[in-house]
C-alpha cells in the first residue's frame, strides 16, 4: 500500500499514515479539486480530517483538496515522468505498483477524434487492487478436458466479476492443480486490468507459467503470442469485435485453447449477440459460464455446453 | 652537484604546479563537454525510451563521469523517495550540494541549473525544444572555453617554467 501513500502530497502523507485506514476494506479513494478527500469503503464514505489526522464521517471536517495538491499527485503517480505515461493518461488511467489503478479526469483535448491530451487534471479515482484468489476454485473442474481445457467464455453483466474470475482461472491453470498440470498461458491484457502490469511486471498473481502482453489490442496480441510464446491457452478479456472473431479462429487453428470473457446479462442476451451466433454455429466454444450476483452479494454460476444446453 | 639537484627539484616542482593548473583547465573543458552530452542523452532517452525518470537517471549515471554521476544518482534517490514534487528544485539543490566538485564558472553553472527544466516538461516536443535550447547555450560556452583554453595552457606552461627559473636565480 506504500505506492498509494506516496502519490499523496508530502504534507498529507504523515497524517494519512497515522490514520487507521483499513486497506482490506477500502475500495476507492476519491480526489477532487475543491472537494473533501473521500475514502470509500463500499457502503460508507469517510473523510480525511487533516487537523486531527484521522478519518471522520463529517464531510465538513474533511480536508479540501487544492489544485496544487492535484498537481503534486499527478507528478508523483507518474513518477515525475508524465511524458512516459502519456499513452496511459490518454486512456484515462495509470497503474501503480501493486496493481492499484488511478483513474484520471479533467479537460480533454481531442484531435482527429482521439484523445490528444488531458489537461487540468482535477479528478482522481484511486481503486485499491484486490485479488480474490480461490474464487474460481469451484468453477475450474468444469472447464478441464483431459490435460487441457474446453474453449470457454465467461459471461456476465458489468461489475459481476468476470475479470476477477478470469484472473483466478488463469492463475490456477498456470500454476496447476492436483488434477491438472500447469499450462502455458498467453494473456492479452488490453486494458491492463488482469495482470495490472507495472513497468512490464504483473502486479497481480497470474501464475508462474503465464506470459503477458500488456496494453496490446486483443486481435494483434493473440497473433503475437501464437507466433512467439507457444501458449497452450490464450486468455483474453471482453471479446466482441469482428477482429476478435478472426483472431479466435486463428488461435483455434493453431491448436491453442481460448479462455475469454464477454458482456451479457443472461443467456438470452448472449444468444442475441451476432458474434456468439457465429460461434454457436461452429461450436467454437465448448463451455459458456454465466455469472450471477445473488442478493446476498455472493457470486454463483451456471455452465452451458456448446449448444447452450445447461450442464449445471 | 647539490646545487644542480636543488635547481632540478625547484624547476620540477614549479612545472608540477603548472601541470596541476593545466589538468584543472582541461577538466573544466571536459565537464562542459560532459554536460552537453548529459543533456542530449537525457533528452533523447526521455523522448524515445520513455522510461520513468528515476530509472532513466540511474541508467545514465552508470556511464557518466564524476561529478555528473553523483548528481544523477542522488537525484534518482530523492525522486524514488518522493521527497518533493518540483523536480527542478531538487535538481538545483543537488547541484548546489555538489558545487565544489564542479570546475564551472558562474555563467556555466547557472546554465546547468536552468537546464534542469528539461526534466519538468510533460511531452516529447517540449522536451526536444528545451534540449536544443540548452545544448546551444552550452555549445557556445564550450566554444568560448575552447578558444581561451589554448592561451591559458600556454600561459600555465611558460609561467610555471619562468617561476621555476626565477626561484632558482633568487635562491642560488
Amino acid at each position: 500500500m506504500k505506492s498509494i501513500y506516496y502519490i499523496f502530497p508530502v504534507k498529507l502523507r504523515e497524517g494519512l499514515l497515522k490514520c487507521r485506514i483499513h486497506m482490506d476494506c477500502l475500495e476507492e479513494i476519491r480526489v477532487r479539486v475543491g472537494q473533501p478527500l473521500i475514502f470509500w469503503y463500499g457502503a460508507k464514505e469517510w473523510y480525511y480530517d487533516a487537523h486531527g489526522m484521522h478519518l471522520t464521517e463529517q464531510s465538513e471536517d474533511g480536508y479540501i483538496m487544492t489544485e496544487e495538491d492535484l498537481a503534486d499527485m499527478v507528478m508523483f503517480l507518474s513518477r515525475y515522468s508524465v511524458y512516459a505515461f502519456e499513452e496511459e493518461m490518454h486512456n484515462g488511467f495509470v497503474t501503480l505498483e501493486g496493481g492499484h489503478r488511478v483513474g484520471i479526469a479533467g479537460q480533454v483535448r481531442m484531435e482527429r477524434g482521439k484523445v490528444a491530451d488531458i489537461r487540468y487534471i482535477s479528478f482522481l479515482n484511486i481503486r485499491v487492487a484486490k485479488q480474490k484468489q480461490g474464487c474460481a476454485r469451484n468453477l475450474l473442474p468444469y472447464l478441464i478436458h483431459g490435460k487441457q481445457i474446453y474453449n470457454t467464455l465467461l459471461v456476465s453483466a458489468p461489475g459481476i466479476g468476470k475479470t476477477t474470475y478470469l484472473r483466478d482461472c488463469i492463475r490456477m491453470l498456470s500454476d496447476g492443480t492436483s488434477y491438472l498440470s500447469g499450462l502455458r498461458i498467453g494473456l492479452v491484457d488490453e486494458r491492463s486490468e488482469i495482470a495490472a502490469c507495472y513497468l512490464g511486471v504483473p502486479q497481480n498473481d497470474v501464475g508462474r507459467r503465464t506470459d503477458v502482453l500488456d496494453r496490446c489490442s486483443k486481435s494483434e496480441g493473440m497473433r503475437i503470442l501464437l507466433r512467439s510464446m507457444s501458449p497452450q491457452v490464450i486468455a483474453v478479456d471482453e471479446l466482441g469485435t469482428e477482429e476478435d472473431y478472426q483472431a479466435v479462429e486463428q488461435t483455434l487453428n493453431s491448436g491453442s485453447r481460448i479462455l475469454g470473457t464477454l458482456h451479457a446479462a443472461d443467456i438470452q442476451e448472449l444468444k442475441e449477440k451476432r458474434l456468439v451466433q457465429k460461434w454457436l454455429a461452429h461450436h467454437t466454444f465448448e463451455r459458456y459460464v454465466v455469472l450471477h450476483k445473488a442478493e446476498s452479494g455472493s457470486r454463483n454460476f451456471k455452465i452451458y455446453d456448446d449448444n447452450l444446453e445447461l450442464l449445471c | 652537484m647539490l646545487r644542480l639537484i636543488g635547481c632540478l627539484c625547484i624547476l620540477s616542482g614549479m612545472l608540477g604546479i603548472g601541470q596541476a593548473y593545466i589538468y584543472r583547465i582541461r577538466a573544466h573543458y571536459r565537464q562542459l563537454l560532459d554536460g552537453k552530452e548529459l543533456l542530449y542523452r537525457l533528452g533523447n532517452e526521455m523522448c524515445y525510451l520513455k522510461l520513468p525518470l528515476p530509472q532513466l537517471l540511474k541508467r545514465l549515471a552508470q556511464t557518466m563521469h564524476a561529478p555528473y554521476r553523483e548528481v544523477l544518482t542522488d537525484l534518482a534517490k530523492d525522486l524514488e523517495a518522493y521527497r518533493e514534487a518540483d523536480v527542478k528544485k531538487l535538481w538545483c539543490e543537488i547541484l548546489q550540494h555538489h558545487k565544489k566538485e564542479f570546475l564551472l564558472n558562474m555563467t556555466e553553472y547557472r546554465t546547468l541549473q536552468e537546464a534542469g527544466s528539461i526534466l519538468t516538461h510533460e511531452n516529447g516536443q517540449m522536451q526536444e525544444g528545451a534540449v536544443r535550447l540548452y545544448c546551444e547555450q552550452i555549445s557556445r560556452l564550450i566554444e568560448q572555453a575552447g578558444k581561451e583554453m589554448e592561451n591559458r595552457l600556454k600561459l600555465c606552461r611558460y609561467l610555471s617554467a619562468a617561476a621555476g627559473i626565477f626561484l632558482i636565480l633568487v635562491l642560488i
